[in-house]
C-alpha cells in the first residue's frame, strides 16, 4: 500500500505569488490551499509522494518590517494545516525575500516544531544567519536556476517530511547547518585514519572527516612604503591588561577589547602588567610580558628610527573561543581606531 | 582581527606560533613565532638570546609589513 502522501506548507514572496514586484512588496500575508508559482513546479518534482497542501505568501517588505504581527499569522496559517514539512522558496540571492525566508525558518523549528527547508543562494547573507534553523538547499544565483533548483528541494522535502530529519550534509547535499553528530561506524578512528593515511601515500586525496569551514578572502593590504615615516601600533590577542584588568575583560569569549597606554615605556613592566587569557599559561608572560607585547624591541627599533613613531597605546582581548562575527566586529573597530590615529602598519600577537 | 585592518587598507604582520592556523584563516603577513604560550619570546633561551630573538621577530614584522603580498605569507625568523 502506498504511504501517505507529505503534506507540504509552502511560503513564497508577492513576486512568486503573482501579485508584483517591488511596487507590492507591502501587499500583505494571503493564503490558498493547493500549490501556486514555483509550488506547481515543485509539485511535478514530488510525484505521488506529497502534495502542497497550502501555499502563504506575503510582501518581502511587510514582513521584514512587521516581522512580529507578520509571523504570528504565519504561524496560525501553518498550525492549521498540519503540514509534516514546510518549504520556504527558492529566494535565490534575494535579500529581503531571503530574510523572511528565514524568519518563517526560525519560528517553524524554534516555535512550531516542524522539520523545514529553505532553497537560497550559498552566498545569501540569510544562510549564516539561519542554518542553524533550517536545511538550506543551495540554489542558483537568480530564478533563472529554478528548473534545476527543484528537484533536489522536492527530494529533500519528501525526505524530510518522511522521516522529520536528514543524514549529514555531504551526503545529503544541503548546505552545512555547523552541527557535528554521533554515529556509529564500523571501523575505529585510528583504523581510519591510517586507511585514510594509506591512500594519502599512495597519492590519492581522501575526503577528511571533520571538513573545516570556509573564511572570508581579504586581499592584504599594500606594503608601507616608507617605513621610516611610519606609525606603528601593536594588538594582542594575548590578554596582556594592567594588573587588575581595570576594564573587566572577560578571559575568554571576548565582547571587548581593551587600549592602554605604553607611553614612555621602555618595556612593558613585570608586574604591572598581567595575563589574564583564559587559555594558556601566563607563568612565562608574567614573568616578562614584552613575550607576547614585544615593546622593548619596538622601542629601540623607534630609537633606531627604523620606523618614525609607536603608537602609544595598545590593544588586547582574550582571543579564545571567539566566533567569527565578534571577532570580525572587534577587528573592525579596533582597525576604525586605528586608523583614526593614522596608524600605517600594526604588528599583531596572537598565543 | 588582521583582516578587518587589511580591509581598512592597514598592512599587518601576526606573530604567532601556529603560521598554520594564520594561513588557513587567511592571515597576509604572518611571522612564526617562539611558542604558544609565549609569541614574541622563548623562555629556554639564555636572557640576551631571547632579546635577540624578539629583535628580530619584530624586525621580521617590520620587514613583512613593508613587503608586497598576494596571499597568506610565513615569513620565518631564526632561533638566535
Amino acid at each position: 500500500m502506498a504511504e501517505k502522501k507529505v503534506r507540504i506548507v509552502h511560503y513564497i514572496n508577492q513576486f512568486f505569488a503573482g501579485i508584483g514586484g517591488e511596487e507590492k512588496g507591502s501587499s500583505p500575508l494571503e493564503h490558498c490551499e493547493g500549490p501556486k508559482g514555483p509550488g506547481v513546479g515543485l509539485m511535478q518534482q514530488v510525484g505521488n509522494e506529497a502534495e502542497i497542501v497550502r501555499t502563504i505568501w506575503c510582501g518581502d517588505n511587510l514582513v521584514n518590517q512587521e516581522s512580529e504581527r507578520i509571523l504570528a499569522g504565519i504561524a496560525e496559517l501553518i498550525r492549521e494545516a498540519k503540514p509534516d514539512v514546510v518549504v520556504a522558496g527558492p529566494a535565490f540571492n534575494a535579500g529581503r525575500y531571503g530574510l523572511a525566508c528565514g524568519m518563517v525558518a526560525r519560528l517553524c523549528s524554534q516555535t512550531l516544531k516542524v522539520p523545514v527547508l529553505i532553497g537560497l543562494y550559498p552566498e545569501n547573507p540569510a544562510v549564516e544567519i539561519y542554518r542553524r534553523d533550517a536545511y538550506i538547499w543551495p540554489c542558483a544565483e537568480t530564478a533563472v536556476g529554478m528548473r534545476k533548483d527543484l528537484p533536489g528541494l522536492a527530494r529533500l522535502a519528501v525526505k524530510l517530511g518522511r522521516a522529520g530529519t536528514l543524514g549529514p550534509a555531504i551526503e545529503e547535499g544541503y548546505l552545512p547547518r555547523g552541527f557535528r553528530s554521533n554515529e556509529y561506524v564500523a571501523k575505529n578512528a585510528a583504523e581510519r585514519a591510517i586507511e585514510m593515511l594509506m591512500k594519502r601515500l599512495a597519492g590519492q586525496n581522501p575526503p577528511t572527516e571533520i571538513p573545516l569551514r570556509g573564511f572570508e578572502k581579504v586581499p592584504p593590504a599594500a606594503p608601507v612604503q616608507d617605513l621610516s615615516k611610519a606609525t606603528v601600533a601593536i594588538v594582542t590577542g594575548g590578554g596582556m591588561v594592567p594588573r587588575g584588568n581595570p576594564d573587566k575583560l572577560k578571559q575568554a569569549f571576548a565582547d571587548a577589547y581593551g587600549t592602554y597606554s605604553i607611553a614612555g615605556l621602555p618595556e612593558l613592566p613585570a608586574g604591572d602588567f598581567k595575563g589574564i587569557h583564559g587559555g594558556y599559561d601566563s607563568t612565562w608572560v608574567d614573568e616578562d610580558p614584552d613575550r607576547v607585547v614585544p615593546l622593548d624591541a619596538l622601542r629601540q627599533f623607534e630609537k633606531e628610527g627604523r620606523f618614525k613613531v609607536l603608537l602609544n597605546e595598545y590593544y588586547v582581548l582574550c582571543g579564545i573561543g571567539t566566533n567569527v562575527a565578534m571577532a570580525k566586529k572587534l577587528g573592525a573597530r579596533i582597525a576604525e581606531q586605528l586608523k583614526r590615529k593614522e596608524v600605517s602598519a600594526a604588528i599583531y600577537t596572537s598565543t | 582581527m588582521q583582516k578587518e585592518a587589511e580591509r581598512a587598507g592597514i598592512p599587518t604582520a601576526l606573530i604567532t606560533a601556529i603560521p598554520s592556523v594564520a594561513k588557513s584563516v587567511g592571515v597576509s603577513r604572518i611571522i612564526t613565532g617562539g611558542g604558544i604560550p609565549y609569541p614574541a619570546g622563548n623562555p629556554s633561551l639564555p636572557r640576551d638570546r631571547e632579546i635577540e630573538f624578539r629583535r628580530r621577530l619584530v624586525a621580521k614584522a617590520l620587514e613583512a609589513v613593508s613587503t608586497a603580498v598576494k596571499e597568506p605569507t610565513v615569513f620565518d625568523v631564526s632561533i638566535a
